[in-house]
Protein backbone atom coordinates (compact mmCIF):
# COMPACT_ATOMS: atom_id res chain seq x y z
CA UNK A 1 0.00 0.00 0.00
CA UNK A 2 1.44 3.30 -1.05
CA UNK A 3 0.97 5.99 1.52
CA UNK A 4 2.12 9.53 1.90
CA UNK A 5 2.45 11.50 5.03
CA UNK A 6 3.21 15.01 3.94
CA UNK A 7 1.43 17.55 6.02
CA UNK A 8 -0.79 20.08 4.41
CA UNK A 9 -4.19 21.48 5.27
CA UNK A 10 -7.10 20.15 3.29
CA UNK A 11 -7.89 23.41 1.56
CA UNK A 12 -4.50 23.35 -0.09
CA UNK A 13 -4.87 19.84 -1.45
CA UNK A 14 -6.90 20.78 -4.50
CA UNK A 15 -4.23 23.10 -5.66
CA UNK A 16 -1.23 20.84 -5.27
CA UNK A 17 -1.08 19.88 -8.92
CA UNK A 18 -1.24 23.52 -9.78
CA UNK A 19 2.10 24.19 -8.20
CA UNK A 20 3.77 21.61 -10.34
CA UNK A 21 2.11 23.12 -13.39
CA UNK A 22 2.91 26.63 -12.38
CA UNK A 23 6.54 25.83 -11.86
CA UNK A 24 6.91 24.19 -15.23
CA UNK A 25 4.64 25.86 -17.74
CA UNK A 26 5.99 29.41 -17.60
CA UNK A 27 9.53 28.17 -18.08
CA UNK A 28 8.49 26.94 -21.51
CA UNK A 29 7.31 30.31 -22.71
CA UNK A 30 9.14 33.50 -23.37
CA UNK A 31 6.88 35.48 -21.08
CA UNK A 32 8.47 38.34 -19.23
CA UNK A 33 9.22 38.11 -15.54
CA UNK A 34 6.07 40.04 -14.68
CA UNK A 35 4.00 38.02 -17.10
CA UNK A 36 5.24 34.81 -15.50
CA UNK A 37 4.26 36.06 -12.07
CA UNK A 38 0.88 37.14 -13.36
CA UNK A 39 0.32 33.71 -14.83
CA UNK A 40 1.28 32.10 -11.52
CA UNK A 41 -1.06 34.49 -9.70
CA UNK A 42 -4.02 33.71 -11.94
CA UNK A 43 -3.33 29.98 -11.72
CA UNK A 44 -3.27 30.22 -7.95
CA UNK A 45 -6.76 31.71 -8.04
CA UNK A 46 -8.16 28.28 -8.81
CA UNK A 47 -7.85 27.44 -5.11
CA UNK A 48 -9.15 30.79 -3.89
CA UNK A 49 -12.73 31.35 -2.71
CA UNK A 50 -14.92 32.19 -5.73
CA UNK A 51 -15.82 35.63 -4.41
CA UNK A 52 -12.09 36.39 -4.25
CA UNK A 53 -11.16 34.86 -7.56
CA UNK A 54 -14.00 36.27 -9.65
CA UNK A 55 -13.08 39.99 -9.58
CA UNK A 56 -9.47 39.27 -10.46
CA UNK A 57 -10.36 36.83 -13.22
CA UNK A 58 -12.81 39.40 -14.59
CA UNK A 59 -10.10 42.02 -14.55
CA UNK A 60 -7.87 39.80 -16.67
CA UNK A 61 -10.53 38.63 -19.12
CA UNK A 62 -11.80 42.16 -19.74
CA UNK A 63 -8.43 43.87 -19.61
CA UNK A 64 -5.51 44.38 -21.92
CA UNK A 65 -3.62 41.17 -21.18
CA UNK A 66 -2.05 38.40 -23.21
CA UNK A 67 -4.23 35.62 -24.55
CA UNK A 68 -2.27 33.15 -22.43
CA UNK A 69 -3.16 35.01 -19.26
CA UNK A 70 -6.77 35.38 -20.35
CA UNK A 71 -6.99 31.67 -21.05
CA UNK A 72 -5.80 30.94 -17.50
CA UNK A 73 -8.43 33.32 -16.16
CA UNK A 74 -11.11 31.65 -18.28
CA UNK A 75 -10.26 28.33 -16.69
CA UNK A 76 -10.61 29.86 -13.23
CA UNK A 77 -14.00 31.27 -14.27
CA UNK A 78 -15.10 27.91 -15.64
CA UNK A 79 -14.75 26.47 -12.14
CA UNK A 80 -16.90 29.13 -10.52
CA UNK A 81 -20.60 28.33 -10.32
CA UNK A 82 -21.78 31.88 -10.50
CA UNK A 83 -23.86 33.42 -13.30
CA UNK A 84 -21.41 36.32 -13.52
CA UNK A 85 -18.52 33.96 -14.20
CA UNK A 86 -20.52 32.09 -16.81
CA UNK A 87 -21.53 35.34 -18.48
CA UNK A 88 -17.90 36.40 -18.73
CA UNK A 89 -16.92 33.16 -20.43
CA UNK A 90 -19.87 33.38 -22.78
CA UNK A 91 -19.07 36.98 -23.67
CA UNK A 92 -15.51 35.97 -24.50
CA UNK A 93 -16.77 33.07 -26.58
CA UNK A 94 -19.02 35.43 -28.51
CA UNK A 95 -16.90 38.54 -28.82
CA UNK A 96 -13.31 37.38 -29.18
CA UNK A 97 -11.67 35.55 -32.04
CA UNK A 98 -9.05 32.97 -32.82
CA UNK A 99 -7.49 30.83 -30.12
CA UNK A 100 -9.00 32.84 -27.27
CA UNK A 101 -12.51 32.41 -28.60
CA UNK A 102 -11.99 28.68 -29.09
CA UNK A 103 -10.56 28.34 -25.59
CA UNK A 104 -13.55 30.19 -24.14
CA UNK A 105 -15.86 27.79 -25.95
CA UNK A 106 -13.96 24.80 -24.61
CA UNK A 107 -14.17 26.29 -21.11
CA UNK A 108 -17.93 26.30 -21.43
CA UNK A 109 -17.70 22.54 -21.91
CA UNK A 110 -15.31 22.15 -18.99
CA UNK A 111 -17.61 24.17 -16.74
CA UNK A 112 -20.62 22.20 -17.95
CA UNK A 113 -23.12 24.81 -16.78
CA UNK A 114 -26.42 23.85 -18.48
CA UNK A 115 -27.52 27.43 -19.18
CA UNK A 116 -24.19 28.36 -20.73
CA UNK A 117 -24.00 25.08 -22.63
CA UNK A 118 -27.36 25.92 -24.20
CA UNK A 119 -25.77 28.95 -25.85
CA UNK A 120 -23.32 26.80 -27.78
CA UNK A 121 -25.87 25.98 -30.46
CA UNK A 122 -26.00 29.55 -31.74
CA UNK A 123 -22.20 29.76 -31.69
CA UNK A 124 -22.05 26.61 -33.79
CA UNK A 125 -24.58 27.94 -36.26
CA UNK A 126 -22.78 31.25 -36.68
CA UNK A 127 -19.19 30.05 -36.46
CA UNK A 128 -16.58 28.98 -38.97
CA UNK A 129 -15.07 25.52 -39.05
CA UNK A 130 -12.70 26.22 -36.15
CA UNK A 131 -15.50 27.58 -33.97
CA UNK A 132 -17.69 24.62 -34.84
CA UNK A 133 -14.84 22.28 -33.90
CA UNK A 134 -14.44 24.07 -30.57
CA UNK A 135 -18.18 23.86 -29.89
CA UNK A 136 -18.20 20.14 -30.63
CA UNK A 137 -15.15 19.68 -28.44
CA UNK A 138 -17.02 21.45 -25.65
CA UNK A 139 -19.91 19.05 -26.07
CA UNK A 140 -17.51 16.10 -26.06
CA UNK A 141 -15.86 17.42 -22.88
CA UNK A 142 -19.29 17.81 -21.27
CA UNK A 143 -20.35 14.40 -22.64
CA UNK A 144 -23.47 15.97 -24.16
CA UNK A 145 -24.43 13.45 -26.86
CA UNK A 146 -27.93 14.81 -27.30
CA UNK A 147 -26.80 18.29 -28.34
CA UNK A 148 -24.34 16.92 -30.89
CA UNK A 149 -27.02 14.58 -32.21
CA UNK A 150 -29.44 17.49 -32.64
CA UNK A 151 -26.81 19.43 -34.58
CA UNK A 152 -26.20 16.46 -36.87
CA UNK A 153 -29.92 15.99 -37.31
CA UNK A 154 -30.75 19.58 -38.10
CA UNK A 155 -27.81 20.93 -40.05
CA UNK A 156 -28.07 21.27 -43.82
CA UNK A 157 -24.32 21.76 -44.12
CA UNK A 158 -22.56 18.57 -45.16
CA UNK A 159 -19.29 19.58 -43.53
CA UNK A 160 -20.99 20.51 -40.26
CA UNK A 161 -22.80 17.18 -40.36
CA UNK A 162 -19.50 15.36 -40.80
CA UNK A 163 -17.96 17.28 -37.87
CA UNK A 164 -20.91 16.46 -35.61
CA UNK A 165 -20.94 12.82 -36.60
CA UNK A 166 -17.22 12.53 -35.95
CA UNK A 167 -17.78 14.01 -32.49
CA UNK A 168 -20.46 11.40 -31.83
CA UNK A 169 -17.95 8.77 -32.89
CA UNK A 170 -15.39 10.11 -30.45
CA UNK A 171 -18.04 10.00 -27.74
CA UNK A 172 -18.85 6.37 -28.55
CA UNK A 173 -22.47 7.36 -29.12
CA UNK A 174 -23.56 4.15 -30.87
CA UNK A 175 -27.28 4.69 -30.42
CA UNK A 176 -27.21 8.26 -31.73
CA UNK A 177 -25.17 7.24 -34.76
CA UNK A 178 -27.57 4.39 -35.51
CA UNK A 179 -30.50 6.79 -35.18
CA UNK A 180 -28.84 9.07 -37.72
CA UNK A 181 -28.47 6.17 -40.15
CA UNK A 182 -32.09 5.16 -39.64
CA UNK A 183 -33.07 8.75 -40.20
CA UNK A 184 -31.09 8.88 -43.45
CA UNK A 185 -32.59 5.64 -44.71
CA UNK A 186 -36.12 6.69 -43.81
CA UNK A 187 -35.71 9.76 -46.00
CA UNK A 188 -34.40 7.75 -48.91
CA UNK A 189 -30.74 8.32 -48.20
CA UNK A 190 -27.97 6.02 -47.02
CA UNK A 191 -25.25 5.83 -44.42
CA UNK A 192 -22.82 8.55 -45.38
CA UNK A 193 -19.07 8.22 -45.49
CA UNK A 194 -18.89 10.34 -42.32
CA UNK A 195 -21.28 8.01 -40.51
CA UNK A 196 -19.32 4.91 -41.42
CA UNK A 197 -16.13 6.57 -40.27
CA UNK A 198 -17.85 7.47 -37.01
CA UNK A 199 -18.97 3.86 -36.53
CA UNK A 200 -15.33 2.87 -36.83
CA UNK A 201 -14.15 5.58 -34.44
CA UNK A 202 -16.82 4.63 -31.91
CA UNK A 203 -16.09 0.92 -32.25
CA UNK A 204 -19.61 0.01 -33.41
CA UNK A 205 -18.85 -3.49 -34.68
CA UNK A 206 -22.48 -4.43 -35.15
CA UNK A 207 -23.29 -1.53 -37.47
CA UNK A 208 -20.11 -1.91 -39.47
CA UNK A 209 -20.54 -5.66 -39.91
CA UNK A 210 -24.06 -5.10 -41.23
CA UNK A 211 -22.79 -2.53 -43.72
CA UNK A 212 -19.82 -4.71 -44.64
CA UNK A 213 -22.18 -7.50 -45.68
CA UNK A 214 -24.46 -5.16 -47.62
CA UNK A 215 -23.57 -5.54 -51.28
CA UNK A 216 -25.86 -2.95 -52.85
CA UNK A 217 -23.29 -0.16 -52.57
CA UNK A 218 -19.73 -1.44 -53.20
CA UNK A 219 -18.08 1.82 -52.15
CA UNK A 220 -19.93 1.88 -48.85
CA UNK A 221 -19.25 -1.81 -48.33
CA UNK A 222 -15.53 -1.32 -48.89
CA UNK A 223 -15.42 1.57 -46.42
CA UNK A 224 -17.31 -0.46 -43.81
CA UNK A 225 -14.95 -3.42 -44.21
CA UNK A 226 -11.92 -1.20 -43.75
CA UNK A 227 -13.71 0.41 -40.79
CA UNK A 228 -13.66 -3.00 -39.10
CA UNK A 229 -9.88 -2.79 -39.33
CA UNK A 230 -9.94 0.57 -37.56
CA UNK A 231 -11.84 -1.03 -34.67
CA UNK A 232 -9.04 -3.55 -34.46
CA UNK A 233 -10.68 -5.80 -31.87
CA UNK A 234 -10.53 -9.58 -31.87
CA UNK A 235 -14.17 -9.79 -32.99
CA UNK A 236 -13.65 -7.20 -35.73
CA UNK A 237 -10.63 -9.09 -37.04
CA UNK A 238 -12.58 -12.35 -36.98
CA UNK A 239 -15.29 -10.64 -39.03
CA UNK A 240 -12.67 -9.50 -41.53
CA UNK A 241 -11.31 -13.03 -41.91
CA UNK A 242 -14.83 -14.33 -42.43
CA UNK A 243 -15.56 -11.64 -44.99
CA UNK A 244 -12.30 -12.45 -46.78
CA UNK A 245 -13.07 -16.15 -46.93
CA UNK A 246 -16.62 -15.70 -48.14
CA UNK A 247 -15.96 -12.76 -50.47
CA UNK A 248 -17.91 -12.83 -53.69
CA UNK A 249 -15.45 -10.65 -55.56
CA UNK A 250 -11.87 -9.45 -55.52
CA UNK A 251 -12.73 -5.93 -54.30
CA UNK A 252 -14.28 -7.28 -51.12
CA UNK A 253 -11.34 -9.60 -50.53
CA UNK A 254 -8.93 -6.74 -51.01
CA UNK A 255 -10.93 -4.52 -48.63
CA UNK A 256 -10.88 -7.27 -46.01
CA UNK A 257 -7.15 -7.75 -46.31
CA UNK A 258 -6.66 -3.96 -46.15
CA UNK A 259 -8.76 -4.05 -42.98
CA UNK A 260 -6.49 -6.67 -41.44
CA UNK A 261 -3.48 -4.58 -42.38
CA UNK A 262 -5.04 -1.49 -40.75
CA UNK A 263 -5.74 -3.61 -37.69
CA UNK A 264 -2.16 -4.85 -37.75
CA UNK A 265 -3.24 -8.46 -37.36
CA UNK A 266 -0.43 -10.32 -39.09
CA UNK A 267 -1.32 -13.54 -37.30
CA UNK A 268 -4.71 -13.70 -39.00
CA UNK A 269 -3.12 -12.81 -42.32
CA UNK A 270 -0.53 -15.54 -41.88
CA UNK A 271 -3.31 -18.05 -41.25
CA UNK A 272 -4.94 -17.00 -44.51
CA UNK A 273 -1.59 -17.40 -46.22
CA UNK A 274 -1.07 -20.89 -44.87
CA UNK A 275 -4.63 -21.92 -45.73
CA UNK A 276 -4.33 -20.77 -49.33
CA UNK A 277 -3.43 -23.11 -52.17
CA UNK A 278 -3.41 -20.37 -54.77
CA UNK A 279 0.07 -19.18 -55.67
CA UNK A 280 -0.99 -15.66 -56.70
CA UNK A 281 -3.06 -15.26 -53.56
CA UNK A 282 -0.15 -16.46 -51.43
CA UNK A 283 2.13 -13.96 -53.16
CA UNK A 284 -0.34 -11.15 -52.53
CA UNK A 285 -0.70 -12.08 -48.83
CA UNK A 286 3.05 -12.35 -48.49
CA UNK A 287 3.43 -8.83 -49.89
CA UNK A 288 0.98 -7.55 -47.29
CA UNK A 289 2.86 -9.34 -44.53
CA UNK A 290 6.12 -7.79 -45.68
CA UNK A 291 4.51 -4.35 -45.88
CA UNK A 292 3.22 -4.78 -42.33
CA UNK A 293 6.74 -5.42 -41.12
CA UNK A 294 5.58 -8.74 -39.72
CA UNK A 295 8.22 -10.69 -37.84
CA UNK A 296 6.43 -13.91 -38.68
CA UNK A 297 6.94 -13.36 -42.37
CA UNK A 298 10.54 -14.55 -41.97
CA UNK A 299 9.28 -17.88 -40.79
CA UNK A 300 7.31 -18.15 -44.03
CA UNK A 301 10.25 -17.06 -46.15
CA UNK A 302 12.58 -19.53 -44.44
CA UNK A 303 10.11 -22.32 -44.99
CA UNK A 304 9.69 -21.32 -48.63
CA UNK A 305 13.44 -21.34 -49.12
CA UNK A 306 13.56 -24.80 -47.59
CA UNK A 307 10.88 -25.88 -50.04
CA UNK A 308 8.23 -26.57 -47.40
CA UNK A 309 5.72 -24.15 -48.83
CA UNK B 1 -11.16 -2.29 5.16
CA UNK B 2 -11.21 0.88 3.21
CA UNK B 3 -7.92 1.79 1.64
CA UNK B 4 -6.05 4.59 3.21
CA UNK B 5 -4.33 7.42 1.53
CA UNK B 6 -2.66 10.45 2.90
CA UNK B 7 -2.76 14.01 1.89
CA UNK B 8 0.28 14.54 -0.21
CA UNK B 9 2.36 17.63 -0.40
CA UNK B 10 2.65 19.59 -3.57
CA UNK B 11 5.92 18.23 -4.80
CA UNK B 12 7.43 15.08 -3.40
CA UNK B 13 10.82 15.61 -4.85
CA UNK B 14 13.85 13.62 -4.03
CA UNK B 15 15.80 16.45 -2.69
CA UNK B 16 19.21 17.62 -3.52
CA UNK B 17 20.91 18.58 -0.34
CA UNK B 18 20.86 22.09 0.98
CA UNK B 19 24.12 23.90 0.64
CA UNK B 20 23.18 26.93 2.68
CA UNK B 21 23.83 27.70 6.32
CA UNK B 22 21.80 26.09 9.04
CA UNK B 23 21.81 29.21 11.12
CA UNK B 24 19.74 32.28 10.52
CA UNK B 25 18.78 34.91 13.03
CA UNK B 26 18.51 33.22 16.44
CA UNK B 27 18.01 29.67 15.24
CA UNK B 28 21.07 27.47 14.94
CA UNK B 29 20.82 23.78 14.22
CA UNK B 30 24.26 22.36 14.99
CA UNK B 31 23.78 18.59 14.95
CA UNK B 32 21.94 16.03 12.90
CA UNK B 33 18.45 15.05 14.03
CA UNK B 34 15.03 16.58 14.47
CA UNK B 35 14.39 20.04 15.91
CA UNK B 36 11.11 21.58 16.95
CA UNK B 37 9.89 25.02 17.91
CA UNK B 38 6.51 26.66 18.42
CA UNK B 39 5.20 29.99 17.19
CA UNK B 40 1.81 31.60 16.78
CA UNK B 41 -0.20 30.15 13.89
CA UNK B 42 -2.02 31.92 11.09
CA UNK B 43 -5.13 30.54 9.40
CA UNK B 44 -3.19 27.93 7.45
CA UNK B 45 -1.23 26.65 10.41
CA UNK B 46 -4.11 26.29 12.86
CA UNK B 47 -5.36 23.01 11.41
CA UNK B 48 -2.24 21.75 9.63
CA UNK B 49 -1.87 18.04 10.25
CA UNK B 50 -1.97 14.69 8.43
CA UNK B 51 -5.43 13.68 7.32
CA UNK B 52 -6.94 10.37 6.40
CA UNK B 53 -8.38 10.11 2.94
CA UNK B 54 -11.02 7.45 2.24
CA UNK B 55 -13.29 7.07 -0.73
CA UNK B 56 -12.20 10.40 -2.12
CA UNK B 57 -13.05 12.24 1.08
CA UNK B 58 -11.16 13.58 4.04
CA UNK B 59 -12.39 11.59 7.02
CA UNK B 60 -10.38 13.22 9.77
CA UNK B 61 -7.00 14.20 11.14
CA UNK B 62 -4.87 11.28 12.22
CA UNK B 63 -1.65 12.92 13.35
CA UNK B 64 1.69 12.62 11.64
CA UNK B 65 4.62 10.25 11.88
CA UNK B 66 7.81 11.90 10.76
CA UNK B 67 11.07 10.27 9.80
CA UNK B 68 9.58 6.83 9.26
CA UNK B 69 9.98 6.85 5.51
CA UNK B 70 7.24 7.31 2.93
CA UNK B 71 5.03 4.51 4.20
CA UNK B 72 4.03 6.34 7.32
CA UNK B 73 1.05 5.21 9.29
CA UNK B 74 -1.26 7.28 11.42
CA UNK B 75 -0.01 8.67 14.71
CA UNK B 76 -3.53 8.97 16.11
CA UNK B 77 -7.17 8.53 15.14
CA UNK B 78 -9.67 11.29 14.35
CA UNK B 79 -8.01 13.86 16.54
CA UNK B 80 -8.91 17.51 17.03
CA UNK B 81 -6.05 19.60 15.70
CA UNK B 82 -7.23 23.19 15.94
CA UNK B 83 -4.77 25.43 17.74
CA UNK B 84 -3.66 29.05 17.80
CA UNK B 85 -0.05 27.95 17.69
CA UNK B 86 1.96 25.80 15.33
CA UNK B 87 5.03 23.65 15.64
CA UNK B 88 7.82 23.69 13.11
CA UNK B 89 9.81 20.48 12.74
CA UNK B 90 13.15 20.44 10.99
CA UNK B 91 15.26 17.41 10.19
CA UNK B 92 19.00 17.84 9.69
CA UNK B 93 21.00 15.07 8.08
CA UNK B 94 24.71 15.19 7.35
CA UNK B 95 24.71 18.80 8.40
CA UNK B 96 22.02 19.76 5.91
CA UNK B 97 18.34 20.53 6.25
CA UNK B 98 16.46 17.55 4.89
CA UNK B 99 12.87 18.19 5.85
CA UNK B 100 10.68 20.98 7.17
CA UNK B 101 7.16 20.42 8.47
CA UNK B 102 4.81 22.96 9.94
CA UNK B 103 1.89 21.52 11.90
CA UNK B 104 -0.73 22.72 14.30
CA UNK B 105 0.51 22.45 17.87
CA UNK B 106 -2.46 20.19 18.60
CA UNK B 107 -1.58 17.81 15.80
CA UNK B 108 -0.20 14.58 17.32
CA UNK B 109 3.28 13.90 15.99
CA UNK B 110 5.38 10.78 16.31
CA UNK B 111 9.02 11.09 15.31
CA UNK B 112 11.63 8.41 14.83
CA UNK B 113 14.42 9.45 17.15
CA UNK B 114 14.92 12.29 19.56
CA UNK B 115 13.61 15.77 19.03
CA UNK B 116 15.42 18.84 20.32
CA UNK B 117 12.85 21.42 21.37
CA UNK B 118 13.99 24.99 20.97
CA UNK B 119 12.43 27.39 23.42
CA UNK B 120 11.65 31.04 22.96
CA UNK B 121 11.80 31.13 19.21
CA UNK B 122 10.02 34.26 18.03
CA UNK B 123 7.87 34.46 14.93
CA UNK B 124 10.41 36.81 13.41
CA UNK B 125 13.24 34.34 14.04
CA UNK B 126 11.21 31.46 12.65
CA UNK B 127 10.38 33.41 9.51
CA UNK B 128 13.94 34.61 9.03
CA UNK B 129 15.25 31.06 9.33
CA UNK B 130 12.68 29.71 6.89
CA UNK B 131 13.38 32.46 4.35
CA UNK B 132 17.05 31.48 4.47
CA UNK B 133 16.08 27.90 3.54
CA UNK B 134 14.44 29.05 0.30
CA UNK B 135 17.92 29.13 -1.16
CA UNK B 136 18.16 25.40 -0.56
CA UNK B 137 17.02 22.46 -2.62
CA UNK B 138 13.67 22.83 -4.38
CA UNK B 139 11.97 20.51 -1.93
CA UNK B 140 13.33 22.22 1.15
CA UNK B 141 12.47 25.58 -0.40
CA UNK B 142 8.94 24.45 -1.04
CA UNK B 143 8.56 23.14 2.50
CA UNK B 144 9.95 26.40 3.84
CA UNK B 145 7.55 28.55 1.82
CA UNK B 146 4.57 26.48 2.89
CA UNK B 147 5.69 26.74 6.52
CA UNK B 148 6.10 30.49 6.13
CA UNK B 149 2.50 30.82 4.98
CA UNK B 150 1.28 29.08 8.13
CA UNK B 151 2.66 31.82 10.38
CA UNK B 152 0.49 34.63 11.65
CA UNK B 153 -1.01 36.63 8.82
CA UNK B 154 0.90 39.89 8.94
CA UNK B 155 4.34 38.30 9.17
CA UNK B 156 3.47 35.57 6.71
CA UNK B 157 2.18 38.08 4.17
CA UNK B 158 5.27 40.25 4.46
CA UNK B 159 7.54 37.24 4.07
CA UNK B 160 5.67 35.82 1.10
CA UNK B 161 5.41 39.16 -0.69
CA UNK B 162 9.08 39.72 0.00
CA UNK B 163 9.87 36.43 -1.72
CA UNK B 164 7.62 37.20 -4.68
CA UNK B 165 9.35 40.52 -5.20
CA UNK B 166 12.86 39.23 -4.66
CA UNK B 167 14.20 39.07 -8.21
CA UNK B 168 17.28 37.28 -6.87
CA UNK B 169 15.17 34.25 -5.94
CA UNK B 170 14.56 31.32 -8.23
CA UNK B 171 11.42 31.84 -10.23
CA UNK B 172 9.76 28.66 -9.01
CA UNK B 173 10.22 29.81 -5.42
CA UNK B 174 8.63 33.17 -6.24
CA UNK B 175 5.71 31.42 -7.90
CA UNK B 176 5.25 29.15 -4.93
CA UNK B 177 5.26 32.17 -2.66
CA UNK B 178 2.47 33.62 -4.81
CA UNK B 179 0.54 30.40 -4.56
CA UNK B 180 0.77 30.29 -0.78
CA UNK B 181 -0.06 33.96 -0.62
CA UNK B 182 -3.42 33.14 -2.18
CA UNK B 183 -3.89 30.35 0.34
CA UNK B 184 -3.78 32.85 3.19
CA UNK B 185 -7.12 34.17 1.87
CA UNK B 186 -6.42 37.54 3.41
CA UNK B 187 -7.66 40.85 2.00
CA UNK B 188 -4.11 42.05 1.63
CA UNK B 189 -3.06 39.02 -0.36
CA UNK B 190 -5.77 39.65 -2.93
CA UNK B 191 -5.09 43.36 -2.96
CA UNK B 192 -1.49 42.47 -3.76
CA UNK B 193 -2.57 40.22 -6.63
CA UNK B 194 -4.75 43.05 -7.91
CA UNK B 195 -1.74 45.35 -7.94
CA UNK B 196 0.36 42.71 -9.65
CA UNK B 197 -2.16 42.70 -12.47
CA UNK B 198 -2.06 46.48 -12.91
Amino acid sequence: MKTFSRTIPFKALAATALIAFATQAPAQSEASDVEKLRIAAVEALISAPPERALPLARKVVEGNYSDELKEKALFVLSQIEDPEAQELILATARNSSGDLQEEAIRMIGIGGNPDTMAQLRSLFAEGDEDVRDAVLEAYVIADDEESVYQIALETQDEEAFAQAVEALGVMGAHDKLRQLRDQAISTGGEASEALIEAYAISGDLESLRALALETSDPKQQKQAIEGLGIIGSEQADAALVEIYRSAANEDVREAAIEGLMISGNDTAMLELYRASNDASEKRMLLEYLVNMGSEEVWQVIDQALEGDE
Amino acid sequence: MASRGWIASSLWLLCAALAGPLAAAEITLRDDGWYRWEVAAGAGGRDACCYEFRGGKITGAVGCRLGHGEDDLAAAENCEVGSDSMQVFVEVQNGRVQDIRALSSACPVSIAGDVRTMDDVSTADSIAWLIAQVDGSPRVAEDAIMALSFHTERQALDALIGLVEDTGQRHDAREQALFWLVQTESDEAFAYLDRLLD
